[in-house]
């Protein structure tokens, strides 16, 4: 339906030979509003995306489809590069303008679609009363595998011999954490006393369905599994830093490496009030925890860098 | 894949997606009536709130029309057209062929694409060893369906089904080589998609069982209401046969004539004990302030005899699955349903929290699971399904998953569950369990824990005084994009690419 087109070009089928003199296809440069405002409208007319309305999402500032259309900001600063034999070009039939001018269309919504994210998570953190936010919890798990066991009765090899109901620094008094999640409640234990030897108190809360984080530039949440507080009291100033963890089986490291992005990015870009009702918070996230591989040893030295700070 | 994990969604889109490769032509077919009836409503009543595509379907820019036809000789080249029809229908109209019927010339010259719904009805001659209703079936759905599919070679076969019996040997080599996906009943649960099974049991008579189950029901009803779901929860009464089935909804209307505020206070009375009654009371008499003579009058007004139905007499099945189909609806009023086992293969319910097992035997041995014990298994595992809702403290929680398996003590879990009434029978019990065990819906594995936050943590300043800073999400305001270079690295394309 392309009328006498007959050549090996974008109109024709394709049939490798040697073109006649005159017959070579040739590439031309065209602006896509060349096609004619009634060839645009019906190919915009097939296009669901480009609805107005739906249109005013990912443009708040567009006025109108005139505006669109004709706009060096939307399709009136779009180009496309056509291949053809000259005549062809010449006397474009609209069943090929409308094609082009479709094909060009879906281009511009796929890369709309790929850019544009519907959230952000804010730079400000706002404070939240802990004593609100922390509660019992209840919860049901399955008794196959470390989550389905208390401290004590953890796999993990002499676990048990640690009294976790005694630390007063561990809030819940027992955890069903996963064997990632155990062994790093162990690695505060083990750093109990270099803690104390900084900070008057410290206190690990595990995150069951407590809270959650926005990552900055799409706004997924997030539950990081604890939040480490660390607080010290200096001249009657206290300061209290509040510290992302999330322990993390090595086969999840990949998906969910935007999660340990965010992490490393809040000391960095959170705001927050410096000083709130007489206390110093700051904020900060730790990289992903692993015991037994390479996390392991990064976890470590930027924990030492904080426990300074 | 387990009933309710989306085959009929799945369905619809291989549909789109073999038409996108250049099909035109399915053929719908599965054993039962009443399931062409939902499927129909599912594939081409835009007015149907089960309707399953979008208002208008494009394809390549173009508009493409649903159509259901006759024969294939109907069919339009620019659409979908899909003959809908029951595999004896098709069978009987093969061997004796009339007008403006399908015949196997349709299928011959034409590349046709064989959606089989419940296919396992289909493994008759697979079976070496056949049974009187599997001898039946023999002559006419597998062979019938293995003609169509050769009749042309580019013919393509889809089977769905919930219940594919691979330790048959035959069957196991059968499809050994060609199962695209198995999504099991167990995985479907564990993955968050069902209600969890709760089983209670009473000693007490069918009336006063009854009775319970419907003071749950507006217990469920409330709570959702009050936190801003709108949910008609659903009891299904099932009786042993026709005649007690009769007889028990009889009962029901009767009791429910009577109800007076005392009957609902003896009831109270009586429940200690039982957690889920005593957390409906004090729900309905002490939070939200109903006294019982209210509680009385508005379950006399919501389980009115024209708000029960009951659906065996089969003269009109098919007028009533429609009805059946969509008790989510908010114009179905429908709160009670009387039935022996009509209500098997097909039948699409989300809302139904509450059956009623309103007789007493059993026809389990030892540890062997007794057939009826195993229908009821299954009916159970067809009325598990998950009633969609989302919460605002949830906000990215999916719709169609459980929300509360970590929050076991939120109030809401009761819309994730749905209750077993039996009488006080712990044999039964046992084989139910049982029967629920080996379809993969009931976890023994499951333990419930409470973590405390210690007191010691609550004398500290930073429990008492202290916070927690967080972040907030918030819409893009997309307020600094100017056009479409704030998407798109380059404006100039290339045709052809």
């Amino acid at each position: 339906m392309t009328g006498q087109v007959t050549e090996a070009t974008a109109f024709g089928e394709t049939r490798p030979r040697q073109a006649a003199p005159g017959q070579e296809p040739v590439t031309e440069t065209w602006a896509l509003s060349a096609l004619g405002q009634p060839i645009l409208r019906f190919a915009l007319d097939t296009n669901p995306f480009y609805q107005f309305g739906r249109l005013q999402e990912f443009f708040p500032q567009l006025g109108g489809m005139i505006q669109f259309i004709t706009s060096e900001h939307f399709l009136g600063g779009v180009t496309v590069k056509v291949t053809g034999l000259a005549a062809d070009l010449r006397n474009l039939p609209a069943r090929s303008k409308v094609e082009i001018a479709q094909f060009v269309l879906h281009g511009i919504e796929a890369g709309i679609r790929q850019e544009s994210v519907e959230y952000k998570g804010t730079r400000d953190f706002v404070p939240h009363a802990l004593n609100a936010v922390l509660t019992d919890k209840t919860l049901k798990v399955s008794v196959q595998g470390e989550t389905g066991l208390s401290w004590a009765e953890s796999k993990i090899e002499d676990l048990s011999l640690i009294d976790l109901g005694a630390k007063d620094w561990q809030i819940y008094d027992d955890s069903y954490g996963t064997d990632q999640e155990k062994h790093f409640i162990r690695f505060i234990h083990d750093n109990e006393a270099a803690l104390r030897a900084i900070y008057q108190d410290f206190y690990l809360i595990r995150n069951e369905k407590l809270f959650q984080l926005f990552d900055f530039k799409e706004g997924r949440p997030f539950e990081p599994d604890f939040v480490l507080f660390l607080r010290r009291a200096d001249n009657g100033q206290t300061s209290i830093m509040q510290i992302f963890i999330e322990p993390k089986g090595d086969h999840l490291r990949q998906q969910d490496q935007w999660k340990e992005d965010l992490l490393l990015q809040i000391g960095q870009v959170a705001r927050l009030e410096a000083v709130f009702q007489g206390r110093d918070y700051t904020v900060y996230g730790l990289p992903f925890f692993n015991e037994g591989t390479s996390m392991r040893k990064p976890f470590a030295a930027a924990f030492e860098h904080l426990r300074k700070m | 894949m387990a009933t309710g994990s989306g085959k009929t969604v799945l369905m619809a889109a291989l549909i789109l997606y073999l038409y996108s490769k250049g099909q035109r032509n399915f053929l719908f077919f599965v054993n039962s009536s009443q399931i062409i009836e939902k499927t129909k409503d599912n594939f081409l009543n835009p007015a149907s709130s089960k309707y399953l595509f979008a208002p208008q379907i494009r394809i390549d820019d173009a508009l493409v029309d649903i159509r259901a036809v006759d024969n294939f000789d109907e069919a339009i080249p620019g659409a979908i057209n899909i003959h809908f029809t029951t595999i004896q229908g098709l069978h009987s109209r093969l061997l004796n062929p009339r007008e403006n019927a399908v015949t196997y010339e349709d299928f011959e010259a034409r590349q046709i694409v064989l959606i089989s719904d419940e296919a396992h009805h289909l493994n008759a001659e697979t079976k070496a060893k056949l049974g009187k209703e599997e001898e039946q079936e023999k002559v006419s759905w597998e062979s019938t369906v293995a003609r169509i599919w050769g009749a042309n070679t580019d013919n393509l076969l889809l089977e769905f089904t919930a219940t594919v019996d691979l330790s048959h040997p035959a069957i196991r080599a059968k499809y050994h080589d060609k199962i695209l996906y198995d999504y099991a009943l167990r995985q479907f649960r564990e993955d968050g998609y069902s209600k969890d099974i709760e089983l209670r049991q009473a000693d007490l008579p069918a009336r006063d069982r009854m009775l319970q189950a419907v003071v749950v029901s507006q217990f469920r009803r409330k709570l959702a209401a009050a936190h801003r779901i709108d949910c008609k929860p659903v009891i299904l009464m099932k009786s042993k046969t026709i005649a007690e089935s009769n007889a028990n909804e009889a009962l029901f209307h009767g009791m429910i004539e009577k109800l007076d505020g005392d009957a609902l206070g003896t009831l109270r009375a009586a429940s200690l004990g039982d957690e889920t009654l005593t957390r409906a009371f004090t729900f309905i008499f002490d939070e939200r302030g109903v006294s019982a003579a209210d509680l009385a009058a508005e379950l006399k007004l919501d389980f009115a005899p024209s708000k029960v139905e009951n659906v065996n007499s089969p003269t009109d099945l098919q007028a009533r699955q429609i009805a059946l189909n969509t008790l989510e609806d908010r114009d179905n009023e429908l709160r009670v349903i009387f039935a022996v086992d009509k209500l098997n293969e097909g039948w699409d319910v989300l809302n139904l929290f509450d059956i009623v097992r309103l007789y007493d035997t059993r026809d389990g041995r030892e540890n062997k699971v007794g057939t009826t014990t195993m229908q009821e298994a299954q009916l159970i595992g067809r009325g598990a399904r998950y009633f969609p809702f989302s919460i605002s403290d949830q906000p990215d929680a999916p719709r169609a998953m459980r929300k509360f398996d970590r929050q076991a003590d939120h109030p809401l879990r009761l819309l994730e569950q749905l209750h077993y009434h039996c009488s006080h029978n712990p044999k039964y019990i046992q084989d139910i369990r049982n029967a629920l065990r080996e379809t993969g819906m009931l976890d023994d594995t499951a333990r419930t824990i409470t973590l405390r936050v210690k007191d010691s943590f609550k004398l500290t300043d930073l429990y008492q005084n202290g916070h927690i800073w967080l972040n907030n999400r918030i819409k893009n305001p997309r307020d600094t994009v100017q056009g479409l270079d704030d998407y798109l690295t380059g404006r100039e394309f290339s045709f052809p690419d």
